[in-house]
């Protein structure tokens, strides 16, 4: 039983980083593949377009952030803990970066047909950013309740 | 997650967004020759059930056969398209022609028993049979258009129905797409509104009048008319 906790524990450890990283791959592709697409039928406005298929990249930082914050010797007392708080903020990154992806994805498909909403079209990313950042902010918290060892 | 839902987002990103309305627009957004090179990124066998739809809708990918024959060729290419989805939207396209048919064959003297072959698509051939002698096929409640549409034929007045049928068309596109933003079927759907466009476009009165009479020269060369 002690094995297996510390082996969750260790899962949870890294899982911020992982799955914030598998959130940010998939929406920055889906970004990206939007902002190729819109630069193949407009002439102008290119920048912006790789700018906002950047915004997925954050979810990844945040679990790098949350993993060091969870770092600190595995042991049973904080094993379980240490996986709670990883495994659910990851899945958090992981969700809003897939779907920050989509979001972003649209609004560059709608802004190079209608430029003047650009700002506007970027809203819902933001929001769904606003829901990374909360998860990112109350696992920094709640970990500080985790025992250190 | 974001499979099949955002499989074809660089392709759909890279086309023009089609106008709100069909009759304000002057020219396609996009020319068929790059349509069909930003086309050249669907997987294999999306691009071939794409070729399949358009061969289904398009009078031009026709062969001259018979009634029966058209049906049974069309059925076995329908029944070849994998997504149900689409396959919905080519029927409700091969329903409308069916009525229409029907329109113009009542309109012209022809009567239909319920026993009589009329080959058509969709689920209301035996309807329209029943009801071959109401003005709107008794579908008023279910397809308020058909009335319009009968009236239109019956009074000879092809640019209106024409208009009806695009519009109808058009709209039909624009609420089937709703939901679908960068997947195969918004493909498709792309596609299918790109021809409603070009063909509303392509319409030129001039042109029109100018092709009516190659055809009449044609038709009446070697032919020596004397006025007496």
């Amino acid at each position: 039983m002690a094995e297996v906790l510390v082996i969750l524990g260790w899962i949870g450890l890294y899982a911020p980083m992982a799955l914030g990283a598998i959130g940010s791959i998939i929406g920055c592709a889906v970004a990206g593949q939007a902002a190729i697409g819109a630069m193949l039928d407009t002439e102008t406005g290119h920048g912006r377009y790789v700018g906002v298929s950047a915004m997925p990249s954050s979810q990844v930082i945040y679990g790098i952030v949350v993993m060091f914050t969870l770092n600190r010797p595995i042991t049973e007392a904080n094993a379980s803990g240490i996986f709670a708080v990883g495994v659910l903020a990851g899945f958090a990154l992981m969700f809003s970066a897939i779907y920050q992806g989509q979001c972003c994805a649209s609004a560059i498909h709608a802004s190079k047909a209608k430029p003047e909403i650009f700002g506007l079209s970027v809203a819902p990313a933001a929001i769904v950013e606003g829901f990374a950042v909360f998860a990112f902010i109350f696992a920094l918290v709640i970990s500080g309740g985790i025992p250190q060892s | 997650m974001s499979g099949e839902n955002y499989k074809y987002t660089l392709l759909l990103s890279s086309l023009p967004v089609h106008p709100t309305e069909l009759f304000e627009t002057r020219q396609p957004p996009i020319s068929r020759i790059q349509l069909d090179k930003r086309l050249a990124l669907l997987e294999t066998e999306d691009a071939e059930d794409l070729a399949r739809i358009e061969a289904l809708l398009h009078w031009s990918k026709m062969k001259e056969l018979d009634d029966e024959a058209v049906v049974k060729q069309c059925m076995v290419m329908w029944h070849a398209i994998r997504n149900p989805f689409l396959k919905d939207i080519v029927m409700w396209r091969l329903e409308l022609r069916t009525i229409l048919t029907a329109l113009r064959r009542r309109r012209d003297g022809e009567s239909l028993t319920l026993g009589a072959p009329f080959d058509g698509f969709g689920e209301r051939l035996r309807f329209i049979k029943k009801h071959w002698r109401e003005s709107a096929f008794g579908m008023d409640a279910l397809l308020p258009w058909v009335r319009q549409a009968s009236e239109l034929i019956e009074q000879d007045r092809p640019l209106e129905l024409e208009r009806l049928i695009l519009e109808l068309i058009w709209r039909h596109y624009q609420r089937v797409g709703q939901g679908h933003y960068f997947d195969f079927p918004a493909v498709v759907i792309y596609v299918l509104k790109w021809d409603v466009i070009n063909r509303w476009t392509h319409y030129d009165k001039e042109q029109a009048v100018l092709r009516f009479d190659e055809l009449v020269s044609a038709g009446l060369d070697g032919v020596s008319i004397e006025f007496g």
